[in-house]
């Protein structure tokens, strides 16, 4: 089922702050990354709920990364530990529903160091492979 | 506001955003070409014609440069004369122009909360090798599809005034801190200036000379010191520290603690007590270069003049109680908690000097090295009550050195401490008390090893030179090793000089370290008070490094001086100003705007459960009579009770799940008519 | 009016239930009402019918039937949770069993949630009158939330410990947030509501979202990133999952086969039963065994209960009220079951009224392991039956025809049930 390189689509909710931040400064550095990241921007990771990261995955995405601000940062004080604590259950449903966990994750960026982004963004697309490889994604 | 008039005015905004519903989107859509930075490679032609069929599009356009003047007249004659009601514009990232295409739509009597802004630029043409056109291509047209999804359904938001407190808090009384609150003071705004130590000044005070002037900082900084201290508009908070800080923008309450100093105000400053104490121990503040007693001042000229009592080292025996012809002394003073109420906050909390111990192979601080010192323990050398009698002499024997080596860039420029960044005035400080030593004993050989000589500026580079005439060596390299004979005890300054690539063993008796500059003991947890964001470094963050330097990342936070990086005095004078300014301008105004972008509450909906005000971190929402109720002043509209919400019943503002839907199904569906 | 009421499959409470419509619709003699269950449905020939009630959970073989429903009736209506969100029955969809809700076959049906599905709900429909909208449970359950952070979820609570809180405030997940109140009412028998009758769409998700974020307090694993040193999600089990042994039961106990989740990719372990149970905490095993048995639902949650009781001997005893009480039950058990046979409308409500006595609701809410959680009447010998809390032990453990095994952590690992 895996789809050519580069024609998948990551979905990464990033905040409004540092996730944003962190990813215009990647732009400004030029430094690459895959055109299957989209990023949709949101205020804070911690409005991103399970509502939309099925939505994105039943409506095509083939994997969803949530970015905040990193630990103690968070604009909104803890929005981005609470979308953990959810993404967290929904990773163990996933599994328990025969799934991989790997399509769905949760991470920090700096809005100074665009390569905090970029890793984010290369990590999400190396654990949606190996879902692929496993056959565990929706797809 | 009270509450329940809250809860009115969203069931007016509720009706309000059913009878836009009606009202058929019409939007427009203009892609950038960004000159080359888009278009060399997206297709933007191909973006147009890919998107332009989408439901509700009425206008798609490409431009050269979509924010020049052209640009903005093609956005508003879209809305003249098509009547285009929401505009998407793909260009670059929402902080950079959303703001100017938010205005111009303004200006044609639209909200400008009915503006979208794609990312093209750093979300997609910037990221992608031009070799990669048509991936980068349907990338774009993705994104631009789900801007145009989101944009469908964009409502507007109101704006509203809210009252400002004139008042502003300072923290940090050096060179910045002072600068700032005379200048918010001198605008008729009320300051708290607060002050860690027993006395205002700052690091400036310390030093023997500045540059390039070779001016007395004593002289230059005592007008500012003392016009704080007396200005009518300045509460001056000296020996104090900000316990807790809440509200936002416009109205902040603070909880400052202050120690006690156990002399009360009335003291004349006459000296008796200090004179007769029997205690002695070695001046912090003259890095100990001078003693001080358990009863003292930081310096002779401190200001406030009031003597301060060290109570971990007095041994009470009641002299100065006892001789203090004012009675001012008193063993009983507790300290106490000051609550103050203000508007802005300008955080100038300084720098520390970096502890050289850190590098084992410079043996600072080690027993057997005490000729080797730091610049600032040289400047307090020459201090007039210092213990060599404001002399050059060796801390070890009082000699006179026949050599001082300077070493630069200690804990700067330096990956295995963790300082990557140049401090950038050491060099400069490095010349001066290089020349200083030249003046004051011109027999004394100095020799400066530095990595590179950095002098920009007016003045800067033309001090460097003068160094150079009177005579001080200069070898490029960074020194390996400080050695002792273990016979002679004399020390020697290993070093390869880069330019004639000679390995070198500098013999010298004494050695001055120009240490970095590096953030101050405790900003992380005033950091954390003010919910401030640092950088790696440790300094605090500014909003922008070029647009916005003396704003922090909060709103209503300004940072002076080197606070949020190693500065000059110059500079952080300069800074000081900036945030000044800054800080003062929703005061004067008396009043901010607040956006209303609010969650909006579906009260049939809700099962009063009390997630959303547990999650909530500003305290907005709250349960009242069996029914939830949101102060929007506090809210900030960061949406954390959206997901939360087990019945959907609570949505922000333009960021409803279904608004979400739209725009993720736009993306992954490519182009999608709904 | 003909009307036809068929049973798909599944345990028959709400196609039971239906015999009350008698009493419930004006006039129902002029009613011409055809009752078709299981194997007799494929062989159903009518033509003409102006409501069709489906009760139920739908298998792919059904399609088809639904689909010739949809054409013969006027109208079609979903009756329990089975039909509408594949209810409890649904749980097997975790391990590659198609149930469908029946809306997504037939997107314009009338759908009445509910395990059981309310009969008073049903014979609004059938007399042409609109249903109120229900409240959400919370507004009538005797217990207030505050909702404050979470330090750690609890499996089993004491419910008269403290009859005013919210369950969720002890870190007892309770679902009543998004479900409607309804006749059951578990919450006022010391049970949890697990949302059979959910007020909004993907209840599950957006109870998932919104226990996820009670759980605050509760330590998440991170780990550092490859790149700069931020941090991420890790991939360790941490205290947020060993928190929650179960979530999709949890959570999707009965939308499971609503949830915009994908179909379960487990294996099957070779019989529904088996597939719904394993997987699941024990202490949720009487829970689901009132909702699923049927007319057989208390001597198979007695059996569950017993077989746990009899691998515990004097670390879980049983007073010899709560046995009175339990024979109370399984004879009025028997007696439903003649009842139901005789198609006695009269003796079926009286005996599904004393069972609501003992055991609180059709789900046997009252009823666990130990004994009763809340009093059954105001007798005050409460002590004589109460239930207590009961250790976790790994173990195989069997009663009648019901054999399981439980892990260290409680969870079954295996289920028998002979026929």
């Amino acid at each position: 089922m895996s789809k050519e390189k580069g024609k998948r689509d990551v979905l990464a909710f990033m905040c409004a702050e540092c996730g944003q931040g962190a990813a215009v400064t990647a732009g400004v550095a030029r430094l690459g990354y895959s055109t299957s990241i989209k990023i949709i921007r949101v205020k804070c990771s911690g409005l991103v709920g399970p509502i939309q990261i099925m939505d994105a995955l039943k409506n095509g995405a083939d994997s969803v990364a949530v970015i905040g601000c990193c630990f103690q940062a968070c604009h909104f004080f803890n929005g981005n530990f609470l979308s953990m604590h959810r993404i967290k259950l929904m990773k163990k449903l996933f599994k328990e529903m025969g799934y991989s966990d790997q399509m769905i994750n949760h991470y920090t960026a700096r809005a100074a160091e665009g390569e905090t982004a970029v890793g984010d963004f290369e990590d999400a697309i190396e654990r949606l492979l190996v879902a692929e490889k496993e056959g565990g994604t929706f797809a | 506001m009270t509450n329940s008039s809250n809860a009115n005015n969203i069931a007016e905004i509720d009706q309000k955003s059913k009878s836009k519903e009606k009202e058929e989107p019409r939007i427009g859509v203009f892609v950038c070409h960004c000159g080359h930075n888009i278009a060399d490679t997206v297709d933007v032609e191909k973006t147009i014609e890919e998107i332009k069929g989408l439901d509700n599009v009425v206008e798609a356009q490409h431009y050269m440069f979509m924010c020049s003047k052209q640009g903005i007249e093609m956005v508003k004659n879209s809305i003249k004369e098509k009547g285009v009601n929401r505009t998407v514009v793909a260009s670059c990232s929402v902080t950079q122009h959303g703001p100017t295409f938010a205005k111009a739509i303004e200006e044609e009597g639209l909200n400008k909360h009915l503006h979208f802004q794609a990312n093209i630029r750093e979300g997609c043409s910037w990221v992608t090798s031009k070799k990669k056109r048509p991936e980068a291509t349907k990338k774009a047209i993705k994104l631009v599809s789900g801007a145009i999804n989101r944009a469908r359904k964009l409502e507007e938001v109101e704006t509203k005034q809210i009252a400002t407190t004139k008042a502003a808090l300072v923290i940090g009384g050096g060179i910045a801190g002072l600068r700032a609150t005379m200048d918010l003071a001198n605008l008729g705004i009320p300051v708290y200036l607060v002050e860690r130590e027993s006395s205002i000044g700052g690091h400036m005070t310390q030093l023997y000379k500045t540059f390039p002037t070779n001016e007395c900082p004593q002289c230059s900084i005592s007008p500012l010191t003392n016009g704080v201290a007396s200005h009518k508009n300045v509460t001056l908070m000296t020996y104090s520290t900000v316990k807790a800080v809440e509200g936002s923008l416009g109205n902040f309450e603070v909880k400052i603690q202050t120690k006690p100093r156990y002399v009360h105000d009335n003291c004349t400053s006459c000296g008796e007590c200090s004179a007769n104490c029997p205690v002695e121990v070695p001046s912090e503040w003259d890095s100990g270069m001078s003693m001080r007693k358990a009863i003292y001042k930081l310096y002779p000229q401190a200001i406030p003049s009031t003597y301060v009592r060290d109570k971990k080292v007095c041994i009470e025996c009641q002299t100065c109680v006892n001789l203090c012809p004012v009675g001012a002394v008193d063993f009983s003073m507790k300290k106490k908690m000051t609550t103050i109420k203000v508007g802005s906050i300008v955080v100038a909390t300084g720098y520390d000097e970096y502890d050289p111990s850190e590098i084992e192979p410079y043996h600072y601080g080690q027993e057997g090295y005490e000729d080797i010192i730091t610049q600032l323990q040289f400047e307090r050398m020459l201090n007039p009550v210092s213990l060599t009698g404001s002399n050059i002499l060796r801390p070890s024997d009082g000699r006179v050195p026949k050599r001082v080596v300077m070493i630069q860039c200690v804990g700067s420029r330096n990956e295995q401490v963790g300082n990557e960044y140049c401090t950038g005035v050491c060099c400069m400080f490095g010349n001066k008390n290089a020349q200083m030593i030249k003046e004051i004993n011109p027999k004394i050989d100095v020799i400066m090893c530095y990595i590179d000589m950095r002098t920009p500026g007016i003045y800067y580079e033309e001090f460097y030179k003068k160094s150079q005439e009177k005579g001080i060596k200069f070898i490029r390299g960074r020194p390996s090793e400080i050695e002792k004979d273990p016979i002679t005890g004399e020390l020697s300054v290993i070093v390869e000089d880069t330019l004639s690539l000679t390995p070198m063993e500098i013999k010298t008796d004494m050695i001055i370290l120009s240490a970095a500059m590096v953030p101050p003991k405790g900003i992380g947890p005033l950091g954390s008070k003010l919910q401030i964001l640092r950088m790696k470094e440790g300094f605090f963050k500014e909003f922008h490094i070029k647009m916005n330097p003396t704003k922090s990342s909060k709103d209503g936070i300004f940072l002076a001086g080197a606070i949020q990086g190693p500065k000059d005095i110059t500079q952080s004078v300069a800074q000081a100003g900036s945030a000044a300014a800054l800080a003062a301008a929703p005061l004067v105004r008396g009043y901010i705007e607040k956006e209303m972008i609010i969650p909006l509450i579906d009260h049939s909906n809700c099962s009063i459960c009390g997630i959303c005000v547990t999650a909530c971190p500003f305290g907005a929402l709250a349960i009242n009579d069996e029914k939830l109720e949101l102060n929007e002043v506090a809210c900030k509209g960061c949406g954390l009770c959206q997901p939360v919400c087990p019945t959907a019943a609570i949505q922000l503002i333009n960021t409803r799940e279904d608004e979400l839907y739209d725009e993720i199904v736009g993306i992954t569906g490519g182009i999608t008519n709904v | 009016m003909k009307i036809g009421i068929f049973q798909l499959n599944g345990c028959d409470k709400c196609f039971n239930e239906t015999y009350l419509l008698d009493k419930h619709i004006n006039d129902n003699s002029k009613n011409e009402i055809f009752r078709v269950k299981n194997s007799e449905v494929e062989k159903w020939s009518e033509k003409d019918l102006d409501y069709a009630v489906v009760t139920g959970y739908i298998t792919l073989e059904n399609h088809e039937f639904v689909q010739k429903l949809s054409k013969i009736a006027k109208k079609v209506v979903g009756y329990g949770s089975c039909t509408t969100t594949g209810g409890i029955f649904g749980l097997a969809y975790q391990k590659g069993y198609d149930i469908t809700p029946i809306a997504k076959i037939i997107p314009d049906t009338t759908l009445i949630s509910g395990c059981l599905g309310e009969i008073e709900e049903l014979s609004e429909i059938l007399q042409g009158h609109p249903i109120k909208k229900s409240e959400i449970l919370c507004t009538s359950c005797a217990r207030k939330s505050t909702c404050e952070y979470l330090d750690e979820v609890t499996r089993q609570i004491d419910p008269q410990e403290d009859v005013e809180s919210c369950f969720n405030d002890f870190g007892h997940l309770c679902s009543g947030y998004i479900a409607n109140s309804c006749k059951e009412m578990c919450v006022d028998y010391g049970t949890a509501c697990r949302g059979c009758k959910s007020s909004v769409d993907r209840a599950g998700f957006r109870m998932l979202g919104m226990f996820g974020t009670l759980m605050g307090n509760v330590e998440v694993a991170t780990e550092a990133t490859g790149k700069g040193g931020t941090d991420k999600l890790a991939d360790v089990d941490d205290d947020v999952t060993e928190s929650i042994p179960d979530v999709t039961g949890s959570f999707f106990r009965f939308n499971l086969a609503n949830s915009v989740l994908p179909i379960g990719r487990n294996q099957s372990n070779g019989s529904i039963m088996s597939d719904i149970f394993i997987g699941r905490p024990i202490e949720e095993l009487p829970l689901i065994s009132g909702c699923i048995g049927g007319d057989h639902s208390i001597s198979f949650t007695l059996d569950i209960i017993q077989a746990y009781e009899k691998g515990l001997i004097e670390d879980l005893p049983v007073s010899e009220k709560t046995v009175e009480l339990r024979n109370n039950l399984l004879s009025l058990e028997k007696e439903l079951n003649s009842a139901l046979k005789a198609s006695n409308v009269e003796s079926y409500e009286k005996i599904t009224n004393q069972i609501r006595k003992i055991a609180g609701n059709m789900n046997l809410s009252n009823l666990f392991f130990g004994g009763f959680k809340v009093p059954i009447d105001d007798s005050g010998d409460f002590e004589g039956y109460k239930k207590s809390i009961f250790e976790i032990r790994e173990g195989d453990y069997q009663n009648g025809n019901i054999k399981y095994s439980l892990n260290s952590k409680g969870i079954v690992t295996k289920f028998e049930m002979e026929a």
